[in-house]
């Protein structure tokens, strides 16, 4: 993404960012990157518990085991990092536009579909007729709760 | 853009399968011997929305976001109820988590970490088998038999400086002493 300015802004994927769509691009990416996260965290459940026993795979396996799912993982987050500075980026790029801060925590609560690019649409499998709110997962989601 | 992770997580919970089937997972004997100090009294955990564990002021104090509600799904190791509170933001991201257990009591964990307290009730901690114990941290609060509540805080991003194993179960429990006071005055 190049800097924030008050013209259209290209994102790549044939998408551009305009004053009319910022909103709504962000609200996808938000809403894209907290729900992987919430898939993670679920994950998260499978707690470390003390060795039962003196099998392969309590012992010699479950370490290459973890490491190969620490991976994996670690990609996950990756991804998820690089979303959540997407929606941090198109915030700012909406500031840039002359959008409040009010409109950017409200833009989460409700977004209309047909506002976003088709290419999103279709990357978030959304279908532009329909008209269902983005649900929001949180209030203010940058500065506010710092 | 959710295939590319969520085949990470699909390959990531059969490893796990494998590994519980092969491994096996304790299950200590849910019992009054099950290895904890007793508890002050056993607390009700049906009816509770895991959500409310957390006031508005006290997920503010801890620097997260409302909570969302993210229940455990069946056939998973833990079952019950759960919300989480994030940052929701590219760097230094961190979540509380809040579960209401019902199928493994605060034993589960016992052994892998000494013994904590919280409000009284005693509270075992360990890590994930999806996480660098440096950022993360479970806590299961003895609060009734074969149930715990489960406290967790994770930094997400990987990248709070000096974050230990340690002061990532302080906070935990931390937010384990607000979600046990709010779950009595649910009682």
């Amino acid at each position: 993404m190049t800097t924030p300015g008050a013209g259209p802004l290209a994102l790549g994927f044939g998408l551009t960012v305009t004053p009319e769509n910022v909103l709504g691009v962000r609200a996808v990416v938000m809403q894209e990157a907290t729900d992987l996260q919430n898939m993670l965290r679920g994950e998260e459940q499978y707690l470390t518990l003390p060795a039962l026993g003196r099998d392969p795979v309590s012992g010699d396996m479950s370490p290459a085991f973890n490491a190969v799912t620490h991976g994996l993982l670690a990609r996950a987050r990756d991804h998820i990092t690089s979303l959540f500075a997407l929606g941090e980026e198109l915030a700012a790029t909406a500031r840039s536009y002359g959008l409040t801060e009010g409109d950017i925590a409200a833009s989460l609560a409700r977004t209309e579909v047909s506002k976003i690019p088709a290419p999103l649409r279709q990357l978030a499998g959304l279908s532009a007729a329909a008209s269902r709110p983005i649900p929001t997962t949180a209030g203010p989601l940058f500065g506010g709760l710092q | 853009m959710t295939r590319h992770v969520a085949w990470a997580v699909v390959a990531v919970g059969t490893t796990l399968l494998v590994l519980a089937g092969c491994g096996g997972s304790p299950v200590p004997a849910l019992s009054p011997g099950n290895g904890l100090p007793p508890r002050p009294a056993p607390l009700r955990l049906a009816g509770i929305d895991p959500c409310t564990l957390l006031t508005s002021a006290q997920y503010r104090q801890l620097g997260v976001n409302p909570g969302v509600r993210s229940d455990y799904e069946p056939g998973r190791p833990l079952q019950g109820t759960a919300c989480q509170w994030d940052t929701q933001k590219a760097h230094q991201r961190i979540g509380y988590g809040g579960s209401l257990v019902t199928n493994r009591g605060a034993e589960y964990a016992l052994g892998a970490e000494p013994l904590r307290a919280v409000g009284g009730y005693a509270a075992t901690t360990t890590g994930s088998a999806l996480s660098d114990p440096q950022w993360y941290c479970a806590m299961l609060v003895d609060v009734a038999p074969g149930q715990s509540l489960l406290v967790d805080y994770s930094v997400e991003s990987e990248d709070v400086p000096g974050m230990t194993h340690q002061k990532a179960c302080d906070n935990a429990q931390t937010a384990a002493g607000f979600m046990l006071a709010n779950l009595k005055a649910a009682q």
